[in-house]
């Protein structure tokens, strides 16, 4: 109605511009002639509108910048700039910060994990910077991930790690990082390249280390001591699959990366008894903005053959300069690892030796009083004489059952049915961190520990776990004591 | 050092692994080799064969999209974020032998992305255990050749 109102309202005002209509014509004439105007025009803007709807719907799927759900206000009015792609040329108002490519064609994934555990320890030896506690609770990593499929070839992947969250204040040692994000570009399946923070694959663990995965809660030992993981570093490289033989597959990465971080600025080395290799790792590098603090860089690889579906052998290597720039203390970690899976049974581990050359000397341009090349003695982190460590090594062996009663299946068959699984677990860790220090029992990272574990997952990304640990030789950081201790850990984990 | 105790456990595992998890399904026939091989090229015929050799008695087709034999899903939600996609492919190996031949059927079947969110591994493919029911159906198809052929099960 308002249509028809406004159109006869400029139909009667153009009148008087045509002289034909002014000569002998009645009202009713007038009226008819307004009338079929009205109606004449009402049919081309109906015509319009239709022709219009009729090519909004073949508008590319995705092109910018297409509305989708309840942003339909981001789309472009102006005529021909829909082709406009997103870039420095488009223009616009405030709207344009909907106007992004994973609005109009959504590919990104949000996901994540978190857990959460509960830890009784025989002695004080968890540390809280109080003296140490003998039990308490502990979320210890919530991550996040963001995963995107950018086109068909190109990939993006990431993980934002937040660990022991409750923390608010970054003074108290809150942790928060990238763990990886990088970005894939798919060649072929031998040939791919990869560029961003990566995870550095030394031993398997490190790769596969998400709480869910996991059939106990601590992680082994010797991926935390002599492999430190989360290893990660910013690099490139390139990764690939090569099918050998009929059943065979060989698995390899090989990237090319900052480098260890092995001292602070006044010459002290970062890789000690306490930690191992640790506090080398580029996250934790007190460098600005954690850059690199030489010139040299790593190289890190790994090479993995399957010979056939459940077994796999692999062997990794890293190798950079650890030292700031003026020294040349490179530091190098071999691993290998494997894992044997038949039905029920899964065996797998992983050993791994690490040599940091020089690290029990003072480097060039130190601080800290000492002659370029003299022994160190009395660093942190170090027991006895506080000589800090050059060798080390460690490994796991960890075998797991998998299995599900079939009293329970038939029983309950949404909680115990299809997916479902119990895992019995038993690990042996061995580690030290200071092959060098031949003092009674060794350095403060001589250590052995017994695992017997238990699990259920209602399905395959949740997991509840419960494990004791028996330690015959552990450390208690509180009191920089060797200690025997045991444990008892109770744990959820889930993938989201 | 542990070295070479682990060096021997991962040897002995891999070489028990190799005896009993070859996973194919094998057969002998009172037949020439010359008769088992056309059978077996003839079962394959129109399966993209990507590779066949007389000689070493192979032959592999390429790989090849399926349906998935499985739900994939990651996470409490169960969601199907990463897709579901399943590749596969089959290989037919002959060989000679004294007054038999011997065929057997593999299937090598791949999962895109690793369970989870790792995520890192997400631009992979990844083994899973072989569809019986696409090895049977060849393995059903063959002896019917076979039969045609006057080849007998040993």
């Amino acid at each position: 109605m308002q249509i028809w109102s406004i159109l006869g309202a400029l139909v009667i005002a153009s009148l008087p511009v045509i002289p034909v209509w002014a000569e002998n014509m009645t009202p009713e004439d007038i009226q008819k002639l307004v009338d079929e105007a009205v109606t004449k025009r009402l049919k081309e803007h109906e015509q319009r509108e239709g022709a219009m709807e009729r090519r909004e719907p073949a508008q590319p799927a995705g092109q910018y910048p297409v509305p989708v759900g309840p942003m339909t206000d981001v789309k472009v009015e102006r005529p021909g700039e829909e082709k406009v792609p997103l870039s420095f040329g488009a223009t616009g108002s405030g709207r344009l910060v909907y106007a992004k490519p994973f609005v109009s064609a959504p590919k990104a994934i949000v996901g994540g994990y978190m857990d959460i555990q509960y830890r009784s320890q025989s002695k004080a030896s968890i540390e809280n910077g109080y003296g140490g506690t003998t039990n308490g609770f502990d979320q210890q990593r919530f991550v996040p991930f963001i995963y995107a499929d950018i086109t068909e070839h190109v990939k993006f992947a990431s993980e934002i790690e937040i660990e022991h969250g409750i923390r608010e204040d970054t003074t108290q040692g809150a942790e928060i990082g990238l763990e990886f994000a990088h970005i894939d570009y798919l060649v072929n399946e031998p040939f791919n390249l990869r560029a961003g923070i990566l995870l550095l694959p030394i031993g398997k663990f490190n790769l596969l280390h998400d709480s869910p995965l996991n059939d106990l809660t601590d992680r082994p030992l010797v991926s935390r001591l002599i492999i430190p993981s989360t290893a990660a570093e910013t690099g490139a490289g390139f990764y690939g699959t090569v099918y050998p033989g009929r059943t065979s597959k060989v698995d390899y990465e090989l990237y090319v990366t900052t480098g260890p971080c092995g001292y602070d600025s006044n010459g002290t080395p970062r890789i000690n008894e306490e930690s191992g290799t640790r506090g080398s790792r580029q996250r934790k590098c007190p460098s600005d903005d954690g850059l690199d603090i030489n010139n040299g860089k790593a190289v890190v690889g790994r090479l993995a053959f399957s010979p056939m579906l459940g077994v796999e052998v692999a062997g990794s290597s890293y190798y950079g300069n650890a030292a700031p720039n003026g020294s040349y203390n490179p530091l190098s970690i071999t691993a290998i690892d494997w894992t044997f899976q038949r039905g029920p049974f899964e065996m797998i581990g992983e050993a791994a030796w690490a040599y940091s050359r020089g690290n029990s000397r003072a480097i060039q341009g130190n601080t800290i009083g000492f002659a370029p090349g003299s022994l160190l003695t009395g660093i942190g982190g170090n027991s006895g004489p506080g000589i800090p460590p050059q060798r080390m090594n460690g490994y796991y062996i960890q075998s797991n059952y998998h299995f599900m009663p079939a009293f329970l299946t038939k029983f309950s068959p949404k909680r115990f049915g299809e997916g479902s699984t119990f895992t019995a677990v038993i690990r042996y860790d061995k580690v030290n961190t200071n092959l060098d220090n031949s003092n009674g029992t060794g350095g403060w990272g001589n250590l052995e520990q017994i695992s017997v574990g238990f699990n259920y997952r209602p399905i395959e990304d949740v997991v509840f776990k419960i494990s004791y640990q028996y330690q015959p030789m552990a450390f208690n950081p509180n009191t920089s004591q060797r200690i025997h201790d045991s444990a008892l850990v109770l744990s959820a984990a889930t993938y989201f | 050092m542990p070295t070479p105790r682990i060096a021997l456990v991962v040897l002995a595992l891999l070489s028990v692994g190799c005896a009993v998890l070859s996973g194919s399904r094998e057969q002998y026939f009172v037949c020439s080799y010359d008769s088992v091989w056309d059978a077996a090229l003839e079962t394959m015929k129109g399966q993209s064969v990507a590779t066949y050799d007389k000689e070493k008695g192979l032959i592999e087709t390429s790989w090849l999209d399926v349906p998935p034999t499985s739900e994939r899903s990651f996470g409490i939600f169960r969601r199907e974020g990463f897709g579901n996609y399943e590749r596969a492919r089959m290989t037919v190996s002959v060989k000679r032998m004294n007054d038999v031949a011997s065929v057997s059927v593999l299937e090598t079947r791949q999962q895109w992305h690793s369970r989870g969110g790792g995520t890192s591994q997400a631009t992979k493919w990844w083994p899973i255990e072989p569809s019986e029911d696409a090895m049977n159906d060849v393995v059903v198809r063959l002896n019917a050749k076979l039969k045609e052929k006057g080849c007998v099960p040993a």
